[in-house]
């Protein structure tokens, strides 16, 4: 395949991925997040309101994964204005924050 | 995990290996005994692209981190005193593109990435080393400025740097601070007589209520060694793992010949068995690090979380295995590898160095155990 036919079809398949995070809703996006901790994180059950990093349930090089985790999955950026503990300390906190990014993106759109 | 290189990629490779081969690997001995790497090298390695390669917003190449891997192994091959300015350099100019204001960003990512501009990485201190989240320099607000206070040392590139990224506590929180090198307060002084890294330039760094202003902090308060230090210092671990696949490499030629061109008892070295296990020791570990670099590479150009600790498994064995190569080299050569006629020696004290900076071999082991064993735990295949 020629080579400007694979980036055009690259930049159709993110447009396509985007566009179904952009339709997400919060319960979907907490699901996806629940699915990215079960990887990392020290305990199953985890509250949606518990403190992940307060907890000491992570390991340190969590911090980073996570936010590769949320641009990758989520196709945003985490901006340095976004660097705010509430947006990142808990479940709920983490699905309103991506929620919020994503629907400011679709506004943008 | 496809572990072969693209067309491009391949082209590339050649450059940075014509580079090594005229410009540095030839004169890397020399710099090592005088301690210092000519300004000219330097300027030839920015005009080339090398030192903003991974930041196109600024004219930089754009190159991928697999690319960027290979030029790493490549100047690791040539001089490991080099590759620390590459290192440094990149840690900040990552550490401001992932994590600086807009301000921060149109400021100082154009000088960084024409290289105009040397940045280098300010956390290691006097009596903090592994314990980087206890670092003792301070920062207290003043007004629109911060003023920092403490010892940094250990600080590759820190004779030349332009720009210093300083990681210390506000507020009793690890952040993040630019300090420009003309900073009145600030006293830089060189480190000389270190066993590896010689022409690294490293400094130690007072900085004694050096103030900076408000617009210099990055990213947030508190997130100034989880975000900020984390971006740079993953990073410095891809670079110095695939540097160290480099020195690897410089060790497997030079005793290669070596061993092809003397003879004792008779015999090449190259048919006494004893040291073909070593050679093949050396080969298969270079090899074996050089995959690991390259699957790490690869995750990063995904933005795959799972990069952070193949990064941390890349350096760790990468490193052990340029120590282990190195020291090798030297037994293959006998006295030969002791003086100053042959770079083995070099090798070997550049690779100590290797295993200890940007997260020594046993902080690696206690992130890589925990991490798997968090795993097991959780049922999942490490």
């Amino acid at each position: 395949m020629p080579r400007s036919e694979v980036c055009l079809l690259i930049i159709f398949t993110a447009d396509i991925i985007k566009k179904e995070v952009i339709s997400m809703t919060v319960d979907e996006i907490k699901k996806e997040i629940r699915a990215f901790l079960s990887k990392y994180i020290r305990e199953p059950n985890i509250n949606e309101d518990q403190d992940l990093f307060a907890s000491g349930l992570l390991a340190s090089l969590f911090a980073m994964q996570m936010v590769l985790f949320i641009e990758k999955k989520f196709t945003i950026k985490v901006e340095n204005e976004d660097l705010d503990k509430k947006n990142f300390a808990t479940i709920n906190a983490l699905a309103s924050y991506v929620s919020h990014k994503t629907s400011s993106e679709k506004i943008d759109r | 995990m496809n572990t072969e290189i693209t067309g491009t990629q391949a082209s590339m490779h050649d450059e940075f290996t014509s580079f090594v081969d005229k410009e540095i690997a030839p004169h890397a001995d020399k710099w090592d005994q005088e301690e210092r790497i000519p300004a000219e090298i330097i300027g030839e390695t920015a005009r080339r692209g090398y030192l903003g390669a991974f930041l196109p917003e600024c004219g930089g190449v754009k190159m991928d981190m697999t690319t960027y891997g290979l030029l790493c192994e490549e100047i690791g091959r040539g001089s490991a005193s080099l590759l620390s300015l590459l290192t440094v350099h990149g840690m900040v100019s990552l550490a401001l593109a992932r994590w600086g204001s807009e301000k921060q960003r149109e400021r100082w990512l154009p000088g960084l990435a024409s290289g105009e501009i040397i940045g280098a990485f300010a956390l290691t201190e006097p009596d903090i080393g592994s314990d980087a989240r206890n670092i003792g320099t301070i920062a207290e607000a003043e007004g629109n400025s911060y003023m920092l206070k403490g010892e940094k040392k250990w600080i590759s590139c820190g004779q030349i740097a332009d720009l210093f990224l300083i990681i210390a506590r506000f507020d009793g929180k690890p952040t993040a601070f630019l300090l420009e090198k003309n900073t009145p307060h600030l006293k830089i002084e060189p480190m000389k007589g270190l066993l590896g890294f010689r022409s690294a330039m490293l400094a130690h760094l007072s900085l004694d209520n050096c103030q900076v202003p408000s617009e210099n902090l990055v990213g947030k308060a508190g997130f100034g060694f989880s975000h900020v230090a984390g971006t740079a210092l993953d990073f410095g671990r891809y670079c110095i793992a695939c540097g160290s696949v480099g020195l690897t490499q410089a060790c497997v030629d030079a005793t290669l010949k070596y061993a092809c061109e003397r003879k004792q008892g008779g015999s090449y070295l190259r048919d006494h068995q004893l040291i073909q296990e070593m050679l093949a020791e050396m080969i298969a570990g270079s090899k074996a690090a050089r995959l690991l670099c390259r699957k790490a590479g690869s995750l990063k150009d995904l933005g795959d979380p799972e990069s952070i600790m193949e990064t941390c498994i890349a350096k760790y064995f990468a490193s052990r295995t340029s120590l282990k190569a190195a020291t090798d080299a030297v037994q293959i050569h006998g006295a030969n590898g002791c003086g100053s006629e042959y770079p083995v020696q070099r090798y070997f004290r550049d690779a100590k160095i290797l295993e200890i900076i940007e997260g020594s071999s046993q902080i690696q082991q206690i992130m890589i155990s925990k991490y798997s064993a968090d795993k097991e735990r959780r049922g999942i295949n490490v």
